[in-house]
């Protein structure tokens, strides 16, 4: 079998073996996803650039810790470049090096409304289940997770920008992902 | 009684990546020794990364995969891991578990030392069971390093534990190898201390008697998924 054969999962091996043009593929593959993901958390195309870069870094060095039966190695990727480009993000906001015009946008919208501007983002989603099992959250909820997801603040800073109790935030953000869980674990069985 | 899972209700956050640096280590803390909660928490990861992957698609900026290429090439182009060479090795009952792994059990603090004295009693009692001990030696990169493995093959428990070991620089950690038929595997990365002493707890592997041989070398930190810097160590099963 050619590499541009192999499953993802066999080019995963192949990379923790040492094959770099297990890499490239693996990149021609996947590549969009990573860069769209960090993209969605850094407005910034060449932070995110870096990100990606990252990320494949990573992939070469830690690939012989991918684990097939913990998910897919297309939502392994999308999980890191996420997570590392939240990473930035902290960094680059310590910094004081980041637009906040989203953030404020999400914040102005009252309490209850159920005007959440975060709404705009989460239906920028492609996969219309996520958006559908986005839109059944109480609006409350939404907008803790939309500061969580798309903006990586911790519980503490999250309670601070909504003026929120950090006990309120902490349940809301923890319902909001056991109920996305329930509905993308039903949905995905039928 | 004390809740058996004290972290759970942090989950969903430490998969979404939010958690204080404390609240994160107590969670990494639990969920090494916790199966049920790796469950849970891997439940949430891939709710996090159903989102993560349904992100708008944007086009790939021209020039990136040539860049991550180079940036790979860079990774890999280290001095590749010189052949195993001759090693020495002995079995030998719990009794004669050398000074450096018994050091090891100290370094490796009073929780592990209940769960090792768990995994050497019947040993400890007499009752035969035999750990299996390797002795690895200091390379011409390390005249002065000496290391000893000992495996529980009953508890899938090892430990590795080395003297001797030059400094590195903090961008490096020396890496375990186990090596079968050619093929590496990584045993785990550790960082010696100011003396020169480092160890490691690893997981036997249920097939560890294939893997004949054992390496250590010095890796970019974090570990590699492959052998790239000079070995510093080598010994055989």
């Amino acid at each position: 079998m050619s590499p541009a054969d192999a499953s993802d999962e066999q080019l995963m091996q192949r990379i923790a073996g040492g094959d770099r043009e297990a890499v490239r593929l693996l990149y021609e593959r996947h590549g969009r996803l990573v860069y769209s993901c960090a993209l969605q958390v850094i407005s910034d195309p060449a932070v995110a650039e870096e990100v990606c870069q990252d990320v494949f870094l990573r992939v070469w060095d830690r690939a012989g810790t991918y684990r097939p039966d913990r998910g897919k190695v297309a939502t392994w990727l999308a999980r890191i470049s996420r997570n590392r480009a939240i990473d930035v993000l902290r960094t680059l906001r310590a910094r004081g090096g980041v637009p906040t015009a989203v953030v404020d946008e999400t914040l102005s919208a009252p309490a209850g409304s159920g005007a959440d501007p975060g709404e705009q983002l989460w239906q920028s989603l492609r996969d219309e289940r996520v958006r559908e099992a986005v839109a059944t959250l109480p609006p409350d909820q939404r907008r803790a997770l939309t500061l969580a997801f798309f903006h990586g603040f911790t519980h503490r800073q999250i309670a601070d920008q909504l003026g929120e109790p950090l006990g309120t935030v902490k349940t809301r953000i923890r319902d909001a992902m056991i109920k996305l869980r329930a509905r993308l674990g039903e949905r995905e069985e039928i | 009684m004390s809740d058996p899972h004290p972290v759970r209700d942090l989950l969903p956050a430490f998969s979404l990546g939010i958690l204080d640096e404390d609240e994160s280590r107590e969670v990494k803390e639990h969920l090494a020794g916790c199966a049920a909660c790796r469950a849970e928490a891997a439940s949430f990861h891939e709710v996090t990364a159903r989102l993560a992957a349904s992100a708008p698609e944007r086009d790939l900026p021209a020039g990136l995969e040539a860049r991550i290429t180079r940036a790979v090439d860079a990774r890999a182009s280290v001095a590749p891991f010189p052949a195993a060479p001759a090693p020495r090795l002995r079995r030998s009952p719990w009794p004669a578990l050398t000074a450096v792994a018994a050091a090891a059990a100290v370094l490796l603090g009073a929780g592990n030392l209940l769960q090792w004295s768990g995994a050497i009693g019947p040993a400890a009692r007499g009752e035969g069971t035999r750990l299996d001990t390797a002795v690895l030696a200091g390379t011409a990169s390390a005249p002065d390093a000496y290391g000893t493995v000992v495996l529980d093959p009953k508890d899938n428990k090892g430990v590795l534990a080395v003297t001797g070991l030059p400094a590195l620089p903090p961008d490096r950690q020396y890496q375990l190898w186990l090596v079968r038929d050619g093929q590496r595997r990584s045993g785990g990365v550790f960082s010696p201390d100011a003396e020169g002493y480092g160890s490691l707890l690893l997981t036997v592997p249920a097939d560890f008697r294939d893997f004949k041989s054992f390496g250590v070398s010095v890796e970019p930190r974090g570990g590699s998924p492959a052998p790239t810097g000079p070995r510093v160590l080598a010994g055989k099963l």
